[in-house]
């Protein structure tokens, strides 16, 4: 018995060891290339959303996963934006996979679906990457040889990924406050509805805020900061709260989750247009609000871009070496008002 | 038999107490609540002082309207807590309920009172596959009920998945169901008068009714309830529909007020729910609670909440405090036993 | 007609070296004088029975020299020293090991961890499985058991989880090995085998204290026999030189309790009828029977008492009637019909009743109001479509606590709160409300003091004459002599005998009950 349990270990062991070597040896683009953009170099291209395969054609089959999540309706239009990339990579002979490996964006899911996309020999992953515990996995498949880029939320930490697109958390949330600051006036209230205190990107966007909003309007007060855990039911009665204990209350940010449940509470009580609302992002629901007026602003981040760029661009370093100019592709914090909502409506099949 | 009874000592020996010379009503409220309606008022009178805009009529109902999904679920969680039971799935039983009530409508096109009824029903349906479970398949309440827990948001999020195949809010915009949530019967907003009909009902049955006693039986001492001929399985079963179509009106409830159902509706309420009833004086090893005090305990919790944001506190209170809240609350009902 | 406390005797009257030596131990629970001055001796590599009735305080001398309960007065010398014995390891340490009726393995883990549990053999804090496995068959040898150490124990039969038991003891060096009703849940052939080891560890050098009330064992494998009785020390015997009947002699010892006669009583009409009920306790195994083909009538306005050791089947008679326990074969005729009650919901519907042993387990709602606890039967009854109609339910309460002269505060007292007495009225409330045919008793005196058991004895004489059939189930001897008009004594999941009121004594219940007599 002890014996033959010896010997399953000296197996395995060796296992081990021979396939770690099979993997480190052959791989042509192992490791991060020494041209790629710098790690934390940020800017915003021209091609953004609108980037083109490269002419060239791969010399066998190429297959990309695309790992993302459908839990919210954010995932709606950068679900399409991989769908788009899809399309236009198929006619070269290359298959794009939209996977979505759980319902939560922890390290547990993406770091096991990283490694799955590995063992499945994919020739590139996107990824999304808001945990720094995701670093690891992404560096392990880097060393295997295998590209990977990362897409709408991005640890800190730094990693062996070729690039980044998505929105800057700190930049979205200065944009949000420097608008708010135009909209309740120089000496304003405003109440913040983060979405979780825990998390650092709603953290982030609650910082630029604020840093903008004081730096324009120094005589804005914050009169409170509550976290809305996503959830409409909750924003709806922190919304209400805000406004019965502060009569002149001039505006309110709703961060991240479902921001329509306080845009609700601004509508029943009859304060549209003198409580101004501004929140993140371009969802049905939220669209309706913006369309109707509630809603003053909501800070968009082409999802759609999201979506469709990694892939792509992971294409064209693949088979033509190509590399985006930045290690961070910025992208568009785009403010959507009642007057070009339209444009941004996410498509209705 | 005569003659042994009367060697021994003289007459009758019970005296009457005040207790139960009162009307129905007065039973309600006994002993056992008026410690936590004490907390209750105190906490009141502390915050009234503290902002001027806490004990406006305004402030008051937006307290009531915003309890009451907690409120309206923590009746059903008291009735199973009471039997000994536990259901840790009220959250995701919310979200079934909402959401397919909201499918049927918007995107089905079913009666819109059809679909609510379906909601509903699909709730009742959920707390009989949890009765089922735990008396059935006798696996034990906390593990039956955190496996349909993740079963139940599953089938949120399936029925939620909309044309792009991503999970989404459904919409739902009928007038007549959304009164429900939405509707104001003169300045009561009607979530309110629901909740609080639902809880009186409620009291009036576990005190009056044969099953009512019989579910503080199966909680008090499940063995000896048997031997006194009661059907301990079907009385569990029965608790667990009951929090099952609870958790479903209150899904619908809080879609009507939204016009929206969530498929994160409700996520992680079960432990709020759960905190409602023990801070009302429900005890987790059954046999005792009241769900008066369960609507006291969910009142207390919203009052804080309601306090974060017209205090301004800062972010380590907030989460701090109704941890606090509740072993206070527990503490001071252990001393007082 | 109790016997004086016997301390100046000495119980080793034909010599040899003693190894345990008690003398004088006295031990009280609240009002209940459990030991009074009680004495034992046992010589090296001696096989000594402990006997005496249900009561007789033969288990807390065993907790005594456990060390789970401190005496309260008196000497214990072992191996020639005097021990105090105030803690388990304390009396492990000096060498006695109790092998509890109910056993105590750990039911997760194997046999070889059980048998070290506590000090298992390890280098670094690494376990050496293959020293504990080979050391753990040696030890298996000792007690003639062929198991595989890693199987786990909860999977061996009660039998075997006892020889690993006795085997655990053995390595942890017992020289006085108590063995407390080893028996109970064995079979026969189990029993036989045991008997045998008990011999074998003998020529082994070590001494065993065998607890048993059944006679068959006891003359089987003891060298000699001390009997208690109602917490003192009667005599020891050597075994060659008595009888089974006289060592039940001992164990009854007091006068024939003149029974009333049962006036005016002439039951006929049969009301209850087993007929040869069967069940296996334990499915799984089906290692032990708890009823093994009990037939028994009872007769309308009857008390049919049913007498027997602890274990030797009656509460499963009762449960089963009752619909409580489920049975595997025999019927049950209740007014001549067959009936099947597969709850005791349906044993309710047919005007059975049953007041169950241990109230505060299975009884009573203890936080609850007496109120409460009386009409919990009968609440459908009060009810109209479903609401209970409170002003009649109080009235009929008040009635009952009228009735039986229950003595608490208020009807709203939580039920915990009134004495033993009082309580088991409530339950009895319970059941009279409900108009029973069959009232079934299990101790129903059980804790209860003087007073209170004197009015509940009037009481059940005074059911049996307004025509109910009584199913009395007393470990009382006088109470079931006292009130019975017939006597079924059980043994081992049967009924040994049938004794008429007119020929019963306690005695001849005794020699029935522990099998002396055949």
């Amino acid at each position: 018995m002890l014996r033959t349990r010896h010997q399953l270990v000296v197996t395995v062991t060796a296992t081990l060891a021979v396939s770690a070597a099979c993997r480190d040896a052959p791989a042509s683009h192992a490791g991060r290339p020494p041209n790629a953009p710098a790690f934390a170099s940020a800017g915003t291209v021209p091609d953004e959303g609108k980037v083109l395969p490269v002419a060239q054609r791969p010399g066998k089959p190429l297959r990309i996963a695309v790992l993302g999540l459908e839990s919210s309706p954010f995932w709606i239009p950068v679900k399409a934006g991989v769908q788009r990339a899809a399309r236009e990579l198929a006619g070269r002979g290359v298959t794009v996979d939209w996977i979505v490996p759980g319902e939560l964006h922890t390290t547990e899911v993406f770091g096991r679906a990283i490694d799955a996309a590995v063992a499945k020999q994919y020739d590139a992953i996107a990824t999304i990457a808001g945990d720094a515990g995701v670093a690891a996995y992404i560096d392990r498949a880097v060393r295997a040889g295998i590209p990977v880029a990362t897409y709408n939320s991005e640890t800190d930490t730094p990693n062996e990924r070729l690039f980044f697109v998505g929105a800057e958390s700190y930049t979205q949330g200065k944009a949000a406050g420097a608008l708010m600051c135009r909209l309740v006036g120089p000496a304003g209230k405003v109440g913040i509805i983060t979405g979780f205190f825990a998390v650092e990107a709603h953290q982030a966007r609650v910082k630029g805020f604020e840093d903008a909003l004081h730096a324009d309007c120094p005589r804005s007060v914050v009169v409170g900061r509550v976290e809305n855990q996503d959830k409409a039911e909750i924003a709806y009665q922190e919304a209400k709260d805000f406004m019965t204990a502060h009569a002149d209350l001039g505006g309110m940010i709703a961060i991240a989750g479902s921001p329509f449940g306080a845009a609700h509470a601004v509508e029943e009580v009859g304060k549209a247009g003198k409580v101004h609302l501004v929140t993140f992002d371009a969802v049905d629901e939220t669209m309706d609000y913006v369309e109707k007026g509630v809603i003053d602003a909501t800070i968009g981040q082409d999802p759609d871009a999201q979506g469709h760029d990694p892939a792509v661009r992971l294409y064209n370093y693949l088979v033509a070496g190509q590399l985006p100019p930045y290690g961070r592709l910025l992208t568009r914090a785009d403010v959507i008002t009642k007057v070009n909502a339209a444009q941004f409506r996410a498509p209705r099949s | 038999m005569k003659d042994v009874l009367q060697a021994e000592s003289p007459a009758l020996a019970v005296t009457e107490d005040a207790r139960h010379s009162r009307g129905a009503i007065g039973r309600l409220v006994a002993v056992r609540e008026a410690g936590i309606f004490g907390a209750l008022v105190a906490l009141c009178i502390a915050l009234s002082l503290a902002s001027p805009y806490f004990f406006t009529l305004r402030n008051v109902f937006n307290v009531l309207q915003g309890m009451s999904t907690i409120g309206i679920m923590a009746i059903g969680m008291t009735i199973v807590l009471i039997a000994g039971g536990l259901d840790l799935s009220v959250g995701s039983v919310l979200a079934v309920g909402a959401v397919l009530t909201a499918r049927l409508m918007t995107y089905v096109g079913v009666n819109a009172w059809l679909a609510a009824v379906a909601g509903l029903g699909a709730g009742l349906a959920f707390g009989l596959v949890n009765g089922l479970l735990v008396t059935r398949a006798r696996i034990i309440p906390f593990i039956a009920t955190l496996g349909t827990l993740s079963v139940g948001r599953g089938l949120a999020f399936l029925l939620a998945t909309g044309p792009a195949g991503v999970a989404s809010n459904v919409p739902m915009r009928d007038a007549g169901v959304g009164f429900l949530g939405a509707g104001y019967v003169g300045p009561v907003p009607m979530p309110v008068i629901l909740m609080l009909t639902l809880d009186v009902i409620a009291a009036l049955f576990l005190a009056n009714t044969v099953l009512g006693r019989q579910i503080y039986a199966v909680g008090s001492n499940a063995r000896a309830a048997r031997l006194c001929g009661i059907s301990v399985e079907r009385v569990l079963i029965f608790t667990y529909v009951v929090a099952g179509g609870l958790s479903a009106l209150a899904g619908i409830v809080s879609t009507g007020l939204l016009s929206t159902a969530s498929t994160n509706l409700g996520q992680g309420i079960e432990l709020d729910v759960i905190a409602a009833a023990v801070i009302g004086g429900t005890s987790l090893s059954g046999g005792e609670g009241s769900v008066i005090g369960s609507l006291f305990g969910a009142a207390i919790m919203a009052v804080v909440r309601n306090a974060f944001v017209l205090l301004g506190m800062p972010l380590h209170l907030q989460t701090m405090i109704i941890g606090l809240v509740i072993l206070l609350a527990v503490g001071l009902d252990l001393r007082r036993r | 007609m109790t016997p004086s406390p016997n301390v100046e005797r000495v119980p080793n009257a034909t010599g040899g070296p003693l190894l345990l030596e008690v003398t004088g131990v006295h031990k009280r629970f609240g009002g209940v004088l459990a030991l009074r001055g009680v004495s034992l001796g046992i010589r090296a590599g001696e096989v000594h029975a402990l006997v005496g009735e249900n009561g007789a305080g033969k288990s807390t001398l065993i907790n005594i020299l456990a060390g789970a309960v401190r005496r309260d007065a008196g000497r214990v010398v072992f191996a020639g020293r005097e021990v105090d014995l105030h803690s388990p390891a304390q009396s492990q340490a000096a060498g006695i090991a109790v092998i509890h009726q109910e056993l105590a393995v750990l039911p997760t883990l194997s046999v070889a961890e059980n048998l070290f549990m506590g000090r298992m053999p390890a280098r670094a804090g690494w376990l050496e499985r293959r020293a504990m496995r080979a050391a753990s068959r040696d030890l298996l040898a000792q007690v003639n058991l062929d198991v595989d150490p890693r199987v786990t124990i909860s999977d061996l039969s009660l039998s075997q989880q006892q020889l690993v038991e006795i085997a655990r003891a053995l390595s942890a060096g017992a020289r006085l090995l108590i063995m407390d009703e080893p028996s109970s849940s064995l079979t026969d052939h189990e029993t036989r085998r045991l008997l045998e080891l008990v011999r074998q560890l003998r020529t082994k050098g070590v001494a065993i204290l065998y607890v048993s009330h059944r006679m068959a064992e006891v003359f089987a494998v003891a060298d000699r026999i001390t009997v208690y009785r109602d917490g003192a020390y009667v005599d020891t015997l050597e075994t060659a030189a008595t009888t089974a009947e006289a060592v039940v002699g001992s164990m009854v010892g007091r006068a024939l309790v003149a029974g009333l006669p049962n006036e005016h009583r002439h039951p006929t009409e049969t009301i209850l009828e087993l007929r040869e009920l069967r069940r296996r306790a334990d499915a799984r195994s089906g290692a032990y029977v708890a009823l093994d083909g009990v037939s028994l009538t009872v007769r309308r306005g009857e008390i049919v008492g049913l007498a027997g050791l602890v274990g030797a089947g009656r509460s499963e008679v009762a449960r089963a009637v009752f619909g409580a326990d489920p049975v595997d074969s025999g019927e049950i005729l209740l007014d001549g019909h067959q009936v099947r009650f597969r709850t005791p919901a349906d044993a309710i519907r047919m005007s059975v009743a049953m007041v169950p042993e241990d109230r505060k387990a299975l009884a009573l709602f203890l936080e609850k109001p007496v109120r409460w606890n009386v009409t919990m039967v009968r609440l459908p009854a009060l009810a109209r479509a479903g609401v209970v109609r409170r002003a009649r339910e109080r009235a009929l309460v008040l009635e009952q606590v009228e009735r039986l002269r229950i003595r608490a505060p208020s009807v709203e007292t939580p039920v915990r709160a009134l004495s033993g007495g009082n309580q088991q009225k409530t339950v009895l409330a319970r059941w009279l409300i409900t108009r029973p045919k069959v009232l079934i008793l299990d101790e129903p005196t059980h804790g209860v003091d003087v007073g209170a058991k004197a009015e509940i004895y009037a009481l059940i004489r005074a059911l049996a004459r307004d025509g109910v059939g009584i199913l009395l189930i007393s470990s009382e001897l006088p109470e079931v002599l006292e009130l019975s008009d017939r006597i079924v004594v059980m043994r081992a999941g049967r009924v040994a005998a049938t004794l008429d009121r007119s020929e019963a004594d306690e005695r001849l219940v005794m020699l029935h009950a522990t099998g002396a007599s055949v």
